[in-house]
């Protein structure tokens, strides 16, 4: 009996051992750090969480999304976007541009006086070295430059601009961090140059990654894959000067960690919550979560080559558009998602509003086309979808969605899931008989929506060969090129129309998002060009 | 001398390991219908012919398979795991970076096996059949049964959005600083830079997953405890023991757990590996930036460097635990001879 | 490791549902799984593909037994009817694992020499690899489907069964009989398969037993990742994982991962009866 009870009684106490462990770290130490304010040594210090998608900070190199969260605060383009504006321009390292006639000579004037954050001197030199750079390194953004013919400088301050033909949307372009200027001493002594062959000879990925060399506020103090990238004041900087002298951004992949941090008052921004973490949200103390719409979309892309079948025809492809439940496709998304009149994003400059997306499904209109062609009975095809989450909306659930929706007109879907770079293969090659994907514009400009035509990029991918639809063709020739704002929105609205209505495409929506910020932030906007432009968040 | 030809037997073995390791993901790098340059490089560069050539000479994809693997095998001998073509960093820093989350994770998740397995063996042996040793078994059983990426779903959603009483996914409060890197455990590294406050926050996160990926072995554990226990117990040096009079309780610790120590063992050396199995699902459910997650997206980009990288250190970890184990065998039992 | 060596017989079953509740319970589970497995077509109340925007992340209720999911399907109706993939793969990777890794290990130590060392060097070499990070490798390039996803399942399962078969044939191959038979001139395969199999058979179905559970884990892990059989079909790994990204739903992930655990802890508490039956000492000391 004995024996017994002191078994017992060790058992208690090792259960009472873990009940207090358990307890301890439970209201262990949650030490405050001051954000978003002054902290106690008066250093004003904002933290963000981020799920981030970034590889490099190499301003030649870096084309992710959430890369120009430091580019952008790090390096100076000649023109830039403010907050959460991403329509009109402003100047950033030039003071002025003049553009000719022919829209085929862009001449800049450099304010004189800037500094990087070695202390040099911002020249024309720096950013022709930089662009010519980013040019030969062959990277990502290199093709932003695709319609510039050289780079000239005139003194330390003008740089010059010749292009091979008129681009539209090269103002826009020259907001990425490809044609920011870059320190060229600092970058050269790290192994960078701007030779011919600089997709082998540059060797500064690595210091880029770890350092910057640009002229914005901000210089690069640390960065810790997959932990954080730490941000502090560039002393050299000549402009009006940020509110913070440190930002933090912070990999949390966690959706729920992110905002359980917010809350708690760990971290000022959560940029990625999820659709119903946010409804859940709504009206929380100390908090606010904001909606904000970007220029994602997410779209069917339906093979044109007759070899793949039924889905190559264009009646079966505009039955397709009929046959989707737009209300239901939305009801996954984000609260403010929409439907763009084709894949030309509400918002950008001169975009039609957004349809009724009620108004957009009409099955006996679908299952007539259907009959029209001889399918009436239907047919099977397989529908290849990446196994990616955009912007909350998860791929393989909205592909089971929109199986569902073309069964109703008889047509048999069979879902394919890859992995997202197995999938690029079939979307590049163009033998994916029909692929759900999304695509982000390169730049906020209708002009890089073009690629949705006959013959472009994303046509191809559906072979939509050039010469398929030649009006069209004829129309997206004209609004590359003309740069009167007015006469190109009427000619983006004629190719809505025309893409809405017949192309391979099916656009299921444009991509609403939400994060949370405390309330003592202010001017944290979302930018579609540069998520948020950190230059402009100030504690409230 | 023999612990010597155990050593050079185990050393031969670990090179035919790692030879056969990366030749196999090699061999399938080659037969996979897909294309590692399409998943690397962006889309607009993809139609250009050039650069296509040019990614393909630079990462000598345009070898013959043989030639490739003999290149990649005279690097290896060189401590060079090549490049990563998703991160363009070297493999081995790419390894250096994500190996102490994992191993803080691995480390903390076989101590709570350990720790709690034992325990629960032991008192499963002494109440054999009554309902302790019911229950006690049952709990372990549902630790060898459940699926860890569902069992961290409902630690998280409990223990952590539920009541608050563990912090959320990750390594550390977001709010705090990592320590400056020595060894790359946030722990150890807080204790050497006498921050406690991240050092009680680093553990704090570990609970969790390290609950998540010990809960197979622990199941394995407090099996082979009970049974081994049980075993020892019958022995006549036991009975002798007892009937020499020494206390039930020093007869258990003093006697018969040190034997049965030997079994428990051999079924950590078993876990370990499951354990890194396991890890894959936890590190993806607790956004742990370790091995797994690095493995988890090399094989989505088709980063077979990267994937040959994580392959071979895993190997390796499967050799040197196997012969830590046998190793600890011999001071365990002068009996066992080294084989 | 121990070798197991003794083979059941019916008789000893019925003793071990007495005498082991854990292990009854075990059956219980599994058998009424069975039954779930054969007829889920007529119980299941809904269709478990039908889609229904109008109801759709609906908690449980009197209408929706387990709630609904995001895209407004029946989880009860789903879980179900896809006890038939998930526990299905388990069956046939088992199968197929053990009558590969038999016929290898077989002739691993029949033949024996050189090849039976490279034979079992090579099963280590599956073993040291975690079978999660092979399987996304293959799953990646050759594309996620139930055949791929079986395939890599059997490739790092066969070594434990060619272990076992390779040490029964090798203490068979001793025994008197198979000298004598073989003395009296039969051939090498007839030997392997009048004498040898028949005697190891019993090993391999006992750690088959054991080893189900394990099987029906790796599966739903591999089906978590995004292996397995491709959607809609409602396999309970992909049902978790759907219900990952939506946690505040708890329903959604909550019930499907029931269901492995209970199948999976089912086979464990019978391999657990079984081995206990099965190791001498120990069923001394208990009784």
């Amino acid at each position: 009996m004995k024996r017994t009870r002191r078994w017992k009684r060790l058992l208690a106490q090792g259960m009472a051992m873990v009940m207090l462990l358990l307890a301890l770290s439970g209201c262990g130490g949650q030490g405050q750090t001051e954000t978003g304010g002054a902290s106690a040594d008066g250093e004003k210090h904002l933290i963000m969480a981020v799920d981030p998608d970034y590889e490099t900070f190499d301003p030649g190199r870096a084309y992710e999304t959430y890369a120009d969260l430091v580019l952008h605060s790090c390096y100076d383009t000649l023109l830039q976007f403010e907050g959460g504006d991403v329509e009109t321009l402003v100047l950033g390292a030039a003071e002025d541009y003049t553009v000719s006639e022919d829209n085929l000579t862009y001449t800049f004037t450099i304010r004189p006086g800037q500094k990087f954050s070695s202390g040099n001197e911002v020249t024309a030199e720096d950013f022709k070295w930089a662009i010519e750079r980013g040019i030969n390194l062959q990277g990502n953004p290199a093709f932003l430059a695709d319609y510039i013919d050289s780079i000239e400088t005139d003194g330390d301050y003008t740089l010059i601009f010749h292009m091979k033909q008129p681009d539209a949307s090269f103002l826009t372009k020259l907001t990425y961090s490809m044609f920011a200027a870059v320190d060229r001493e600092t970058a050269e002594a790290n192994g960078a140059t701007n030779a011919a062959d600089a997709a082998t000879a540059d060797t500064a990925k690595t210091w880029f990654d770890y350092n910057s060399a640009g002229s914005g506020p901000y210089r690069i103090e640390s960065y810790t894959p997959n932990s954080d990238v730490v941000l502090v004041r560039n002393e050299y900087y000549s402009g009006t000067a940020p509110y913070f002298d440190k930002i933090t951004i912070r990999t949390v992949t966690d959706t729920s960690s992110q905002v359980m941090t917010v809350q708690g008052g760990d971290i000022d921004i959560a940029v990625n919550v999820d659709v119903d973490q946010a409804a859940s949200l709504e009206g929380a103390e100390g908090i606010t979560v904001h909606h904000a719409q970007t220029a994602t979309i997410s779209y069917l892309l339906l093979n044109c080559a007759e070899e793949y079948g039924p889905i190559s025809d264009p009646k079966v492809q505009q039955a397709v558009r009929y046959a989707i439940d737009y209300p239901g496709v939305l009801a996954l998304a984000a609260e403010g998602s929409t439907v763009p009149v084709g894949p030309f994003p509400e918002g950008f400059p001169g975009s039609l509003p957004a349809q009724d997306p009620t108004a957009l499904q009409d099955l006996d209109k679908a299952k007539a086309l259907m009959a029209e062609v001889g399918y009436a009975d239907g047919f099977t095809v397989e529908l290849y979808i990446p196994t990616i989450n955009v912007l909350g909306v998860d791929f393989v659930t909205l592909g089971q969605k929109v199986q569902s929706d073309l069964s109703e007109i008889g047509i048999n879907v069979e879902i394919i899931p890859q992995d997202s770079a197995v999938a690029q293969e079939g979307y590049r090659t163009g033998t994916q008989s029909m692929g759900l994907r999304m695509w982000s514009p390169d730049y906020p400009d209708n002009g890089a929506q073009l690629a949705f035509l006959p013959g472009n990029v994303v046509g191809d991918r559906a072979n939509w060969e050039a010469g398929s639809y030649p009006a069209l063709e004829e129309l997206g020739k004209e609004a590359e090129t003309t740069v009167d704002l007015e006469a190109r929105s009427e000619i983006f609205n004629e190719i809505a129309e025309i893409m809405s209505e017949e192309s391979p495409f099916v656009v299921l929506m444009q991509h609403a998002t939400q994060y949370v910020t405390r309330d003592n932030i202010t001017g944290a906007d979302y930018s579609n060009r540069y998520l948020f432009d950190l230059r402009n968040i100030a504690a409230a | 001398m023999n612990i010597l030809r155990y050593l050079g037997r185990r050393l031969l073995f670990t090179v035919f390991l790692l030879i056969g390791v990366s030749l196999m993901v090699y061999i399938i790098s080659y037969m996979v219908p897909s294309d590692p340059v399409v998943a690397n490089l962006s889309a607009r560069n993809i139609d250009n012919e050039e650069m296509v050539q040019a990614y393909r000479e630079k990462w000598g994809l345009d070898e013959p398979f043989y030639k490739q693997y003999l290149t990649y095998l005279n690097n290896l001998l060189h401590g060079d795991l090549g490049t990563s073509l998703r991160t363009e960093r070297a493999v081995l820093d790419d390894l250096k970076l994500y190996f102490p989350a994992t191993l803080e994770l691995s480390i903390f998740g076989i101590l709570f096996a350990v720790v709690f397995g034992m325990l629960f063996g032991v008192i499963s042996a002494i109440k054999r059949n009554k309902a302790v040793d019911q229950i006690l078994r049952g709990v372990s059983v549902v630790g060898v049964s459940v699926p860890v990426f569902w069992m961290a779903l409902l630690l998280l959603y409990l223990l952590y959005l539920k009541w608050g009483i563990f912090p959320g996914p990750g390594r550390l409060s977001a709010y705090l600083t990592p320590p400056a890197h020595v060894t790359g455990l946030y722990t150890v590294d807080a204790i050497l830079a006498g921050d406690w406050a991240v050092f009680w926050d680093a553990l704090q996160h570990l609970c969790l997953p390290g609950i998540c990926v010990g809960l197979f072995t622990m199941g394995l554990i407090s099996r082979t405890t009970r049974s081994s226990l049980l075993e020892v117990l019958s022995l006549d040096y036991i009975r002798t023991a007892r009937a020499k009079g020494v206390k039930e309780k020093a007869v258990i610790v003093k006697h018969a757990l040190g034997n049965s120590l030997i079994s428990v063992l051999t079924v950590i050396g078993l876990g370990f590996g499951n354990l890194l199995g396991g890890m894959v699902l936890a590190e993806s459910v607790f956004g742990w930036p370790g091995i797994g997650q690095y493995a988890y997206k090399s094989a989505q980009n088709l980063d077979f460097p990267a994937i040959v990288g994580v392959s071979l250190l895993i190997a390796l970890n499967y050799v040197v635990i196997n012969m830590v184990v046998d190793i600890l065998y011999c001071v365990l039992d002068p009996r066992v001879r080294y084989r | 490791m121990k070798k197991i060596k003794y083979s059941l017989r019916s008789s000893s079953f019925v003793r071990m549902l007495r005498t082991n509740p854990l292990f009854a319970i075990g059956v219980a589970i599994c058998a009424a799984w069975l039954v779930v497995m054969v007829f889920a077509d007529l119980i299941a109340p809904c269709d478990p593909l039908l889609q229904d925007m109008a109801v759709r992340l609906q908690p449980p209720s009197a209408q929706h037994w387990f709630g609904t999911d995001s895209l407004g399907r029946d989880i009860f109706s789903r879980v179900l009817v896809g006890s038939r993939i998930s526990i299905g793969a388990g069956i046939q990777c088992i199968l197929i694992a053990a009558v590969v890794g038999m016929l290898i290990g077989g002739l691993s130590g029949y033949v024996g020499g050189i090849l039976d060392d490279i034979i079992m060097r090579i099963g280590e070499l599956f073993t040291s690899f975690p079978s999660i990070i092979l399987a996304m490798v293959i799953a990646s390039a050759m594309g996620a489907s139930l055949f791929n996803t079986l395939l890599t399942m059997c490739i790092v399962w066969w070594p434990n069964y060619a272990r076992v078969m390779r040490a029964m044939v090798i203490q068979v191959k001793s025994n008197e009989y198979v000298e004598a038979s073989r003395s009296l001139g039969a051939s090498r395969l007839r030997i392997f398969f009048k004498e040898i199999l028949p005697n190891s058979i019993g090993s391999i179905i006992v750690l088959a037993t054991v080893d189900f559970g394990n099987a029906i884990l790796l599966f739903a892990s591999l089906s978590y990742m995004g292996l397995g059989s491709p959607p809609p079909a409602p396999e309970w790994g992909a049902m978790v994982s759907n219900g990952a990204e939506q946690f505040s739903y708890w329903w959604v992930a909550t019930f499907p991962g029931l269901a492995i655990l209970s199948v999976s802890l089912g086979a464990n508490f019978i391999g657990d009866g079984v081995r206990d039956y099965l190791d001498p000492k120990l069923r001394k000391t208990i009784s």
